[in-house]
């Protein structure tokens, strides 16, 4: 999901890193609100947790393996604006240090699986989770999976539509595409059949065993975003 | 042979009967497919750990290399690179994109990159462009003036037409993404390559305000030790051979409960340099160590003018 350098033209990439700065913005100042300096650890071992989640493969069908993305799960532990905040870190280290993911489309990266990605899987998840201190566990699980699932999906989604509009927004003077070739009735089919039968159920079944381990283990954790987990500090 | 049957009659009177029986792999009622099929999980992980740890050793060893990135400025050099994605993406022409593919490889051997590395970490992308990029000059998926007829059919297909043919749009557009990509690709790794990662780290920090600034420093730090707390969990699995299940409902479980740990060791970690940043005093705000003060000397300037001219010829 990641798009490499050269497939998004300037004007589609430009708009996505005003878009991603804005965001940064907004992030800053909600988290500024709740943290403190001192806390900086958490988001950084957060944003260094997300990076070597998207490194685990999930095993899906037949063998094959595909590797999670972790946004809900780190939606649900952290927060979504924490969570926003630790994918980009992790995005940026991928496509400086490693190539993974370019660094003029990063702002479109950032925007598909650090914002999307992470907001859409977290609003599916507090719409079916409910109150989450009366929910049982079963419930809490159904909602994770299905926020994991419907996350990532928004982020393909985006993803290709991003593409996809490359041949009609970006074309040469003899109509040759100049970016991505092509045309949303390809990107969409080929990017979303992956993503709807197979990775969105292994996103969705490593989130519902990540967040089953959580509740087990340290069910204080769920329920609570960074706020949640301070106050939880305090008791102790 | 009489020798060897005796050594082996003494070797046999040395040791217990059970410890030399013959060992096969352990017996865990798993199919050898299935569990082929479980290794290749963890396999998949662990290369990709070990992957991470290998390339930013290898970032390392070439950035301390003297070669002719190596001596510009982080900044600079960041400011620099980007400015050349930004022209590459402008370019509309295939020569255009090509010369910086060239620039790429001259700034590679000035720097005294290995090329047989160099090439190795640009290929998987160029080879996965290459496949993407590959049908675009079929006239069903960017159609246009045909240059190529491959095949021609008696009546009109579903989707291709009369004919599948080459067209001169479509190929042009698949050229286009193969070489922009390739610029990109070649362009990026040399800042990975002549930069020490702690530096680029510091280098990137300077464009960011504020909290951000010390959230992202930090956090390379800790995917070393996160890393690290992966590869002890893969071996410490693989040890226990008998701990592939090959069932991919398990091991699903077994990578969900091992992603939630990495988790949960963070934000236990985290109040303990909680009190260990308080306990140094840090207050509202924290001071991390940045790169020495800017400087533009003669190596920013060349990159510059090899930048410059590269975008203007």
């Amino acid at each position: 999901m990641h798009i490499p350098d050269g497939y998004l033209g300037p004007e589609t990439y430009g708009s996505f890193w005003a878009a991603t700065l804005a965001l940064w913005y907004l992030a800053g100042r909600k988290l500024k609100k709740t943290l403190k300096a001192t806390d900086a650890p958490l988001l950084a071992l957060g944003a260094a947790a997300s990076f070597v989640v998207m490194m685990f493969n999930v095993p899906i069908v037949g063998g094959t393996t595909g590797h999670a993305t972790g946004a809900t799960l780190l939606a649900v532990v952290l927060g979504p604006w924490a969570a926003f905040i630790c994918m980009s870190i992790a995005l940026a280290v991928q496509a400086l240090l490693f190539g993974d993911g370019g660094i003029t489309t990063y702002g479109a990266n950032c925007f598909n699986m650090a914002f999307a990605g992470v907001f859409a899987g977290w609003a599916a998840y507090r719409l079916l989770a409910g109150s989450c201190a009366s929910a049982s566990k079963k419930r809490l699980l159904f909602a994770a999976g299905s926020g994991a699932y419907f996350g990532i999906n928004v982020a393909a989604f985006l993803t290709a539509i991003e593409l996809g509009i490359q041949p009609i927004l970006e074309r040469g003077a003899d109509g040759k595409p100049l970016y991505n070739p092509f045309p949303l009735k390809i990107t969409i089919p080929a990017i979303m059949a992956g993503h709807l039968t197979l990775f969105g159920f292994a996103e969705a079944a490593f989130t519902v065993l990540s967040i089953a381990y959580i509740i087990k283990s340290h069910p204080e954790l769920i329920c609570g975003t960074i706020a949640g987990n301070r106050a939880g500090e305090k008791q102790q | 042979m009489a020798e060897k049957n005796k050594n082996q009659k003494n070797l046999d009177s040395r040791f217990p009967v059970w410890l030399l029986e013959k060992q096969g792999q352990p017996q865990t009622g798993v199919p050898e497919r299935k569990k082929f099929r479980s290794g290749l999980m963890l396999d998949r992980t662990l290369k990709a750990a070990l992957s991470f740890v290998e390339d930013a050793f290898f970032n390392e060893k070439t950035a301390a290399r003297n070669g002719f990135l190596q001596r510009v400025e982080p900044r600079a050099k960041m400011v620099i690179i980007f400015s050349l994605l930004v022209s590459l993406s402008l370019q509309h022409s295939l020569p255009g994109m090509l010369r910086f593919v060239v620039l790429g490889f001259f700034l590679a051997v000035l720097s005294r990159i290995p090329l047989n590395i160099y090439l190795k970490r640009l290929l998987p992308g160029v080879l996965l462009t290459t496949a993407v990029a590959l049908p675009a000059s079929l006239g069903a998926l960017v159609p246009g003036e045909p240059i190529f007829t491959i095949i021609t059919f008696k009546k009109d297909l579903w989707l291709l037409g009369h004919s599948i043919y080459i067209s001169r749009q479509g190929l042009f557009s698949a050229l286009a993404l193969m070489a922009r990509v390739t610029g990109s690709i070649t362009i990026v790794l040399l800042a990975g390559f002549t930069t020490r990662p702690p530096e680029l780290i510091k280098a990137v920090n300077f464009f960011i305000p504020g909290f951000l600034r010390t959230v992202f420093s930090m956090s390379y730090r800790y995917m070393f030790f996160l890393v690290k707390r992966l590869e002890e969990f893969i071996l410490a699995r693989r040890a226990r051979g008998g701990a592939y299940t090959g069932q991919a409902g398990l091991d699903r479980k077994w990578v969900g409960s091992r992603a939630a740990s990495l988790l949960i060791i963070s934000l236990e970690l985290k109040k303990e340099l909680k009190f260990a940043m308080e306990a140094r005093g840090a207050g509202d705000e924290v001071r991390e160590a940045g790169l020495p003060a800017f400087r533009f000397g003669l190596y920013e300037a060349l990159f510059l003018a090899l930048a410059a001219g590269t975008v203007i010829i």
